[in-house]
């Protein structure tokens, strides 16, 4: 009797994580709907979807201002929250896995330090770049500075890292750690030669804010972010099996080179694209795949998806507030990240260090 | 299974030396040798883990030559120790051996293996909170769902053991090294790498010594478990004697106490 009653107990839960998931997957796909239409209608202005809709529904056509405010100003913010906080979100998880360490992140390997360079180099030397180059790039200099900056830290942290064809993990988080020491260094010489407005741009780009999206902006980032975010899901496998070593996950049958050149690919375009057009918005990356790791486990499969959808959401929430708390000035958004997600990152690391010895 | 001239370096340091291996389906082929004489390098290298100079052939392909699944349709490894990052719970882990990892649906093949190894019931458990001897029945029963998912096609299958009972209680030593036996006796070939003389001298039917990188020695536990090549090997006289009635050799350390008058 009491056999048949264990056997239970262990059959009954057993497909639990699987079924949660999914369910989960339904949740936050509901969530990012209803934030994305709350985002939508929230703002200084008056202006909603809602108030749209009945304008349109009424035969009259919307209101100059309404339509500046709709099409302008929040739909791009919302496009863009909805990219960068997927991008974000998946990129921690991606990370986390090829490292095998739950905390890591991109800004952990360098990346967002040298897409912060380029950034700082972008705002202080662009003024000496030629005039024909000022105006072919504009307002986008910034931007593109901050992925070339991403880009070019993970393909310096890749050559250093990689011998013979073997990426030691070792290896690239401590040769990370030396980039991105080496580009606050860089940025901090930068910063000494910085004007009064330049610093205040520095400021105000290194906090983070979704304030300055735009159609072009999006253009930009968008096919990045979502061949990156494409590339992902077919990592699932192997991310999984790397959580066991590279040399397991060898012998399972996982082509180990070519998954983590994927990883690496991934997430150096999804990060570079989103820190360039977003600025530093931290803790994303983290806080997201660890609550969901509680929720549903940590297979990579629905981790991933749900990964994007918490972020995006997440972030769009935070947007909201940032846009609200100080109407109708803005709070910048990576203030609001910082204060939800550090207490949570601090929770889960008091959760951890009893059961996992960390 | 064989290996030629299979030569290791890694960093300035040559591991091993033209090293020539053959292991036949069907038997147990036990690598023994002292701490650092390269048995674990030589079980990397035949899993394909490490490159090698030389060359080495799983069922007549040369494993350099195959693709990552190819190779894992035809053997598992069992690595020595396993830590998992994340808290995969029991059951996860075994899956993770099916060729569709966690997207496949296979609990009967799963549940089947955690049985084999003793450890029927622990499915919902989290694989970090167990202990190592645990732990390592785990990954036995994830490497044996690899093997036996792909046990269709005609070809043998292989397992890799790397001191596979090296963290388990006595009775578990003896029934995982049953597993690898039931193994071969149904045509799959088994390579394990032992310190305990004793229990390789009991399963293996084929051992190979070795020491600083080189083959010292082959062939079956009673030609190879002697007085003197354990000397050369290990450097310690150690008294060895034969079951009676049978063929089987075995170590007796506890002689030594008397010899040294304590």
């Amino acid at each position: 009797m009491t056999l048949a009653l264990d056997h239970l107990g262990a059959e009954a839960p057993k497909r639990d994580r699987r079924a949660t998931a999914r369910r989960v997957t339904l949740t936050l796909a509901v969530l990012l709907g209803l934030t994305s239409g709350v985002s939508v209608s929230v703002g200084a202005s008056d202006a909603s979807l809602n108030t749209a809709m009945i304008d349109l529904i009424n035969g009259q056509s919307m209101s100059d201002l309404n339509r500046i405010v709709l099409w302008d100003i929040r739909l791009p913010r919302l496009a863009m929250g909805i990219l960068v906080g997927a991008a974000l979100a998946v990129s921690g998880v991606v990370m986390q896995g090829l490292f095998r360490n739950p905390l890591a992140d991109p800004g952990i390997v360098g990346v967002s330090a040298g897409a912060g360079l380029g950034a700082i180099s972008a705002i202080i030397l662009g003024t000496y770049l030629p005039a024909q180059v000022l105006v072919w790039t504009g307002s986008g200099l910034v931007a593109i500075a901050a992925f070339l900056g991403s880009w070019v830290s993970v393909l310096i942290l890749y050559r250093v890292s990689t011998r013979l064809g073997q990426t030691s993990v070792a290896t690239m988080l401590l040769a990370g750690i030396a980039l991105g020491a080496l580009s606050g260094a860089a940025s901090g010489l930068l910063v000494y030669m910085a004007d009064d407005q330049q610093l205040r741009d520095l400021t105000f780009w290194g906090m983070g804010s979704l304030a300055g999206a735009t159609w072009g902006k999006i253009v930009t980032a968008a096919p990045i972010i979502m061949i990156a975010l494409a590339s992902t899901q077919f990592l699932a496998r192997a991310l999984n099996g790397l959580a066991m070593g590279e040399a397991v996950a060898h012998h399972m049958g996982i082509p180990v080179q070519r998954s983590k050149n994927i990883a690496i690919l991934a997430v150096a375009g999804a990060t570079g694209a989103a820190v360039a057009v977003s600025g530093g918005i931290g803790f994303i990356g983290i806080v997201v795949p660890h609550l969901l790791r509680l929720a549903t486990g940590p297979d990579h499969n629905r981790l991933l998806m749900n990964s994007a959808l918490l972020g995006a959401s997440l972030l769009l929430c935070a947007d909201m507030i940032s846009r609200v708390v100080v109407a109708p000035a803005e709070l910048p958004i990576g203030i609001v990240t910082a204060i939800l997600g550090a207490p949570v990152f601090l929770w889960i690391l008091l959760r951890r260090h009893g059961t996992m010895g960390m | 299974m064989q290996g030629k001239s299979i030569c290791v370096n890694l960093g300035r340091k040559d591991i091993l030396h033209d090293v020539n291996f053959k292991a036949e389906p069907g038997q147990v082929t036990a690598i023994i040798g002292p701490n650092g004489s390269g048995k674990s390098t030589l079980l990397k290298t035949l899993a394909g883990e490490i490159g090698t100079s030389g060359t080495v052939t799983l069922n007549g392909h040369d494993i350099s030559a195959l693709k990552p699944w190819q190779l894992a349709t035809m053997r598992g490894v069992l690595p020595q120790s396993t830590t998992v990052a994340f808290p995969f719970k029991v059951h996860e882990i075994v899956r993770l051996g099916l060729a569709n990892g966690l997207a496949a649906i296979n609990d009967e093949l799963t549940a089947k293996a955690l049985a084999h190894v003793d450890l029927a019931g622990f499915e919902d458990r989290s694989y970090q909170t167990l202990s190592g001897g645990e732990q390592q029945r785990v990954q036995l029963a994830r490497v044996l769902t690899q093997v036996w998912e792909s046990q269709h096609t005609d070809q043998p299958r292989w397992l890799l053991l790397d001191e596979p009972v090296a963290s388990l209680d006595i009775a578990h030593q003896l029934a995982v090294l049953h597993i690898a036996g039931d193994f071969a006796a149904v045509g799959g070939g088994v390579v394990v790498v032992m310190h305990d003389l004793n229990l390789t001298a009991l399963f293996a039917d084929c051992v190979y010594v070795l020491s600083q990188g080189y083959v010292w020695g082959s062939g079956t536990p009673s030609e190879v478990l002697n007085i003197d090549l354990m000397q050369q090997v290990y450097g310690i006289d150690l008294p060895i004697s034969k079951v009676p009635k049978a063929p089987i050799p075995f170590v007796l350390p506890q002689v030594m106490r008397e010899r040294l008058g304590a």
